[in-house]
């Protein structure tokens, strides 16, 4: 068995881009209009829902960043998965009802279409498109890259095949995601997420227990293996410490309301007396599917420091390097396929939403109408932002992917939580106010970028500028609408917000 | 008008937060080194490294966050759901006292300089995993206990037909 694990890997990951393939061609005879190609119809169940949020958000982040964090610094990075609870909770509290009565209100069909109906403000839905657009760009980016890694570590394990440029990497596994994309749109990209969401459960859940099992004692030999080397880094705050680690944990928990790629879903959902039900459902599902990020990391420090395993080349290696190294052939194949999954149930998302912007918010915000023949502007602008979005990863160099990558989860983050999740909630909310707050999220992550770039500059304690940013704009967007003279709202809009 | 005023509090607050972490002193390990073995880990170091006044500055930091995340569930219920606000307000006490036993028991052990266990884990990181993550489930069950009566009543779908009926009846509604 173990002389076929990479033909075995390939045959796991080949079915799974098939199964992606037949997804799409399935959606495509669904797709009908831009409502269906924004918005599935709004014809989405509980169960599709949310194994799409939890999917979303769980990126090529979690599978393989997620280990090495854990790798790297102990316990830290574990706030970005215990805040779960917390996180699904405040989104659903504060969007679930809101964003699907909005939407059904005023037909609409992207996140800035629902700032534009609240606010009455085609500067802050366009502010929100623009937003987005830039937040995708570097998601995208970095998400692609990282699928194309993947993809050439798999194929370079086939003797036949052998190494091959990045280049033609990133074409394969762009033309399969592209596909479905265009021709399902966000019904190919929710029910492409339902088969990734359960393939990444069930990879998590056998990781676990391979895990366990390549440590000796377990869990209380990790434990006890971490502790005798570093007591800090098995510590509830890992070698983060304390300020830094709750930094992630604001930063994470409140910023899962602004991540557009997740909250748009539940615009898309068929009744609003459902999200009653997915609430636990997401949870367990990102919980279940966290287990890979928790096991793997811990079970790599603890080999490594064992002297069981030699010293891995990066952290990010901790989760392919375990999957070579302690993981069945046929597990490792499910994971890979799961890896791949993770990642591009996100950037599916992104491509849907950075297209909406594109050719609906941005047109609506400065002509005051959409494009005409929308549904095939759609589809092109897919293709478009994914090529850009592919050549950005492949030839801006590094240091441009990082500074794209700075306008990810906590500029979204920034902009969106006091625009969308407070604004939707408090009718004083003022649209000077949520203007302010989405440039004061480009403006302070982008500095604090720039400046640690250019001179090294760290926030004390390590204290994440994508957490700073986020307190600096909701203290600006409560400060603000608290001055301003209070603004009209749509009858109906505000009879909504009572409710 | 109340709420809202109580979260600017809180958020300048926040804001005072990180304005003290430029002034706290930090350990030269504060944010974890280079581990001296393996050069792709951190370590922390030693725990001293939480002294009295940065423990007390996180203590605070998560504090507020608790405050700050329950003052926005509040903001999504109806001014009238005085139950749904009440258990919120008491999940949330929990929440901040499992919070408020992690940094304690974390603090125990700094000061005995020994690893307690429970279970797998040291008892503060077991508090964080077996605490701080199931806790907020309260909310969970309050949104799917409470969700007819509370969030989305029979009464709020009638209003909302009636409101999508009267918005479908306008010549030229805007969209």
């Amino acid at each position: 068995m173990e002389a076929y694990r990479p033909i075995i890997i390939l045959v796991c990951v080949g079915i799974y881009l098939v199964m992606c393939i037949g997804v799409g061609l399935w959606a495509m005879t669904r797709t009908k209009s831009t409502r269906d190609f924004f918005m599935a119809g709004r014809h989405l169940g509980i169960m599709v829902t949310s194994v799409a949020v939890f999917s979303s958000t769980m990126s090529g982040f979690g599978f393989v960043g997620g280990p090495g964090l854990v790798y790297k610094m102990g316990i830290s990075s574990l706030w970005m998965v215990v805040c779960t609870s917390i996180g699904y909770s405040l989104t659903f509290f504060l969007l679930a009802k809101r964003l699907r009565l909005f939407a059904e209100l005023r037909d609409s069909v992207s996140l800035p279409d629902a700032v534009m109906a609240r606010y009455n403000s085609s500067t802050s839905s366009c502010l929100t498109a623009v937003a987005i657009l830039l937040g995708v760009m570097g998601y995208l980016a970095t998400q692609i890259l990282a699928m194309a890694t993947v993809l050439q570590s798999i194929l370079a394990g086939i003797e036949w095949i052998g190494e091959i440029p990045l280049e033609a990497s990133v074409a394969i596994s762009c033309l399969v995601l592209v596909f479905y994309c265009v021709t399902g749109g966000i019904i190919a990209s929710v029910y492409t997420d339902l088969v990734q969401g359960f393939v990444m459960m069930f990879a998590a859940g056998l990781v676990f227990v391979a895990a366990m099992l390549a440590v000796d004692g377990g869990f209380e030999g990790m434990s006890r293996t971490l502790v005798a080397d570093d007591p800090e880094a098995i510590s509830p705050w890992g070698t983060l410490g304390i300020i830094g680690g709750l930094s992630w944990y604001f930063l994470f928990t409140l910023g899962g309301c602004g991540q557009p790629h997740v909250i748009t879903k539940l615009m898309m959902t068929r009744d609003v007396g459902e999200a009653r039900h997915m609430l636990p459902m997401t949870i367990l599902g990102y919980t279940v599917s966290a287990l890979l990020w928790i096991g793997i990391g811990l079970a790599m420090r603890a080999v490594v420091l064992q002297g069981l395993h030699p010293e891995l080349t990066k952290a990010d290696d901790a989760a392919p390097a375990f999957l070579q190294s302690y993981a069945h052939p046929l597990l490792a194949g499910i994971v890979f396929a799961g890896l791949l999954a993770a990642i591009m149930s996100t950037a599916d998302s992104f491509l849907n939403i950075g297209a909406a912007a594109v050719v609906h918010d941005i047109p609506r915000a400065i002509r005051g109408r959409s494009l005409q023949h929308e549904l095939f502007w759609a589809r092109t602008a897919t293709v478009i932002i994914a090529v850009i979005a592919a050549g950005f990863a492949l030839y801006s160099g590094e240091r441009f992917v990082a500074l794209l990558g700075a306008f990810g989860w906590g500029t979204f983050a920034a902009a969106i939580v006091p625009t969308v999740a407070i604004g939707f909630n408090w009718k004083r909310a003022t649209p000077l106010a949520a203007n302010v707050a989405i440039l004061s999220s480009l403006f302070v992550n982008f500095a604090v970028k720039v400046l640690g770039m250019l001179t090294g500059f760290t926030i004390p304690f390590g204290i994440h500028e994508g957490a700073v940013a986020l307190i600096v704009s909701l203290t600006l967007f409560f400060a603000i609408s608290l001055m301003s003279t209070p603004q009209k709202i749509d009858e109906d809009i505000e009879a909504v917000m009572e409710m | 008008m109340k709420t809202p005023l109580i979260l600017l509090c809180l958020l300048v607050a926040m804001c005072g937060v990180v304005v003290a972490s430029f002034v706290t002193e930090e350990a030269p390990t504060g944010r974890g080194v280079t581990h001296s073995t393996f050069e792709t880990m951190d370590e922390g170091g030693p725990a001293s490294r939480h002294t009295h006044s940065v423990l007390t500055l996180g203590w605070i930091f998560g504090m507020l966050q608790v405050a700050l995340f329950v003052g926005f569930l509040t903001l999504a219920a109806r001014r009238d759901a005085r139950g749904l606000i009440r258990a919120l307000i008491l999940s949330g006490v929990a929440y901040a006292e499992v919070f408020t036993i992690t940094v304690f028991v974390y603090q125990q052990n700094v000061a005995t300089a020994e690893a307690e266990f429970i279970g797998s884990f040291p008892a503060a990181t077991t508090w964080m995993l077996f605490g701080l993550w199931p806790v907020p489930f309260l909310f969970v069950v309050v949104y799917v206990v409470g969700f007819r009566r509370w969030v989305w009543s029979p009464d709020d779908r009638e209003r909302f037909e009636q409101i999508l009926a009267a918005r479908k009846a306008q010549p030229e509604a805007p969209q």
